[in-house]
């Protein structure tokens, strides 16, 4: 196998460079196997070839000073790194990066706890520290404070809320969470935000905007440094918690669900961002596709509706909680109950009637913020399962709803693909995942994925749709539908690109932003 | 010059389907390491994975939806145990994680197989060194119905280490209908090579 390496770059200058990373880190920290050690640090879920997403190299500091060497060492031979810090978001491209020969910088050992306030609600953590880690944290000390995490949730605070990821209980929204961090220049220079940079400033992880610009955001789906710290809040442990369940029988329900959720959300009556789940998507916790259909293409409307009836699923399932005091919760059902049960046929589902259902248990775990793995069961679905995520944003309203509802699942279908989706209605948003679930083994139909998705991107600009976040092969693509104004936001990425990281080591081409040397050679 | 045991190994490659008794055969190609540490995992919602975990006298759990349960489990085996071994008969998408978790300490999959059953048609999907996959392929199929048991009791002859995999397949004629998707595997340290 011949080693990728990074563009423009010969062996010799690559052997070179390492051996000099090798005396920063020490050698066991340096990972060049390319079929044990780098094996990890490719694409599982890609849909071309496992070659175009293959590292030359991975390397793991434990030190922001380690870091600084290593840029070093990097801007002084041009070749290009790829941070990650768990690297676990795998329906976007996992911890490979965005082309064959980067060298990979893992953060993973960059995870301590530096620092829990119970009173004041929030953590500062390093790049590694998994949802589990500060979860355990919490819980061997007795903390009485929530994490919010991600499904599934072996990833991580930095990596998650760096890429604009979303959570299930009231403080979902990540990076609205995000308070305070420090950064790495691709000069070296440590730059913290915030009022972290006020001198003895104990306020860093409580006031997010110090004075002047607030620059945390530029830090985030970019590729201008590399996060090294960071704060989050983290919810008390609230006196109460009413999760709930409402199975919809008919597909339209999902515009009259979503526009009955708008008001509740802006009136804060529902606490957390609610979602509203396909019958696929349900199903797949603990039955597979084989097991109601073994044609190919699609499950026709006939095996959905037996298999909805014999899991006690609606066509959509929605769930949501409240949180707080009884009498608030009481009071704040009431009137869920009053607001959805005007949707014929809308069946409400609770803890005694549900628990021990894959489905549910899961659910109410994540609205809680006990991290699980139970979401990658989805990938069973189809045999040898693979997936990346289609995530398009549209307003909380219900016909927004419908069309990229209808839209993706024609498209998936045309393609022979099932539609496996959600909606997750945030402050005023919707995020919407549409999982193209497929075969990884299967050649033909990992070009069949690739092709839908390419599509996808297209249908949705062209109905004013954009995505929130999307896999390495697609970011280019995307990135080019963001395009008002003859591409003014992109020239304004590409302009501090330029000043920030003019070799262009850090992250080339994520999220389409590209150093000045590559810019339009992807 | 070819020491008696590469003669033997290089015989019956060349010979496997010719061979009675693969597991036999598996004996003399591979070092079955008695005593070795082993974990082994298994589905406990799968009659195969079952009947698998049951003939499994080493430490060994079923797991249920949640693999994130097993995660400290995992990483407490592979760092008191370097040169152990895990195995397990689970879904694809266990074996997915753990392989991910356990790649930080060194440990990589050295076999898997996808045991893939539609309708009565049962086949073994196997990945292993140029020397085993077609024997454990062989065995599989000839282990018929029992083919859970004849895994669990030949765990730890499984290939080991760091070695170049290739791809070999079995098919039977199963007695009973069913579909069912399950993937047999084992990880263990590169330098157990």
């Amino acid at each position: 196998m011949t080693k990728p390496l990074p563009q423009g770059i010969s062996l010799g200058q690559f052997n070179a460079a390492i051996a000099e990373i090798k005396q920063v880190v020490g050698k066991d920290y340096v990972f060049l196997d390319d079929i044990t050690e780098l094996r990890s640090y490719r694409d599982a879920y890609n849909t071309t070839n496992d070659a175009d997403f293959a590292p030359s190299a991975a390397v793991a500091p434990k030190t922001v000073e380690q870091i600084q060497k290593i840029l070093a060492i990097v801007n002084d031979y041009k070749i290009p790194i790829w941070t990650i810090s768990t690297g676990k978001n795998f329906a976007y491209g996992g911890p490979a990066p965005r082309k064959a020969g980067y060298v990979v910088l893992d953060l993973k050992l960059m995870n301590k706890i530096i620092e829990v306030n119970e009173k004041h609600g929030y953590a500062i953590v390093e790049p590694g520290v998994s949802y589990y880690d500060l979860y355990n944290y919490l819980q061997e000390k007795g903390i009485k404070l929530w994490i919010d995490c991600a499904a599934p949730a072996w990833g991580g605070f930095v990596g998650n809320t760096s890429d604009h990821g979303a959570g299930y209980t009231p403080y979902g929204d990540h990076l609205l969470m995000q308070c305070g961090m420090q950064v790495v220049l691709a000069d070296g220079t440590v730059v913290e935000t915030g009022m972290d940079t006020s001198a003895n400033s104990k306020t860093g992880a409580l006031y997010k905007y110090g004075q002047g610009a607030a620059i945390d955001g530029l830090f985030t789906q970019s590729n201008f440094g590399v996060i090294t710290r960071m704060g989050i809040w983290l919810m008390p442990e609230p006196p109460g918690f009413t999760p709930f369940m409402i199975t919809l029988e008919n597909e339209r329900d999902l515009e009259t669900v979503t526009d009955l959720t708008l008001p509740l959300r802006l009136n804060q009556v529902i606490h957390n961002a609610p979602m509203t789940v396909d019958l696929l998507w349900e199903a797949a916790m603990s039955v597979s596709k084989r097991q109601y259909y073994t044609g190919t293409g699609p499950m026709p409307e006939s095996n959905r509706q037996k298999m909805a009836k014999d899991l006690d699923l609606g066509i959509w399932n929605y769930y949501a909680a409240v949180y707080g005091p009884a009498p608030m919760m009481k009071n704040n059902m009431e009137i869920i109950r009053d607001t959805f049960s005007t949707i014929p046929g809308a069946k409400f589902h609770f803890d005694e009637t549900r628990k021990g259902d894959p489905g549910w248990d899961y659910r109410v775990k994540l609205m809680q913020g006990i991290p699980n793995m139970t979401e990658f069961s989805l990938l069973n679905w189809v045999g040898g399962g693979g997936h990346i995520n289609f995530s398009p944003i549209s307003a909380a309203d219900g016909k927004a709803s419908m069309t990229q509802y209808q839209m993706i699942r024609k498209r998936a279908h045309e393609y022979n693909f099932d539609y496996i989706g959600e909606f997750l209605i945030g402050w005023r948003d919707q995020h919407h995942i549409f999982m193209l679930m497929f075969d990884r083994m299967n050649a033909e139909e990992k070009k069949r994925a690739h092709e839908l998705f390419a599509v996808l991107v297209d249908d949705a600009a062209a109905l004013g749709y954009g995505e929130y976040r999307t896999h390495l092969s697609f970011m280019d693509q995307i990135a080019n539908s963001y395009s008002w104004n003859d591409n003014a936001l992109w020239d304004t990425h590409h302009a501090l690109k330029d000043e920030l990281d003019p070799n262009g080591i850090l992250s080339p081409g994520k999220m389409g932003i590209w150093p000045k040397h590559l810019r339009g050679k992807s | 010059m070819l020491s008696r045991r590469t003669f033997i190994k290089s015989a019956l490659v060349a010979n496997a389907a010719l061979l009675t008794n693969p597991s036999q055969a598996l004996q003399l190609v591979l070092d079955n390491v008695q005593g070795q540490p082993l974990l082994t995992l298994a589905d406990e919602k799968s009659p195969a994975a079952k009947q698998f975990i049951t003939h499994v006298s080493d430490d060994n759990s079923s797991l249920g939806l949640d693999i994130g349960v097993q995660f400290e489990r995992v990483k407490q085996f592979c760092s008191e145990s370097p040169n152990g071994l895990i195995s397990g008969l689970t879904r694809d998408s266990d074996f997915f994680v753990i392989e991910q978790l356990a790649k930080d300490y060194g440990f990589y999959p050295s076999y898997s197989a996808n045991h893939i059953q539609q309708g009565n048609n049962l086949s073994h999907e196997v990945s292993a060194s140029q020397q085993s996959a077609d024997l454990i392929a062989h065995a599989l199929a000839q282990a018929g119905e029992q083919w859970p048991v004849w895994l669990a009791h030949n765990t730890q002859l499984l290939p080991q280490g760091h070695q170049p995999m290739v791809a070999s397949k079995s098919q039977i004629q199963s007695t009973h209908a069913a579909q069912d998707f399950l993937v047999s595997w084992s990880l263990s340290a590169a330098k157990n090579t």
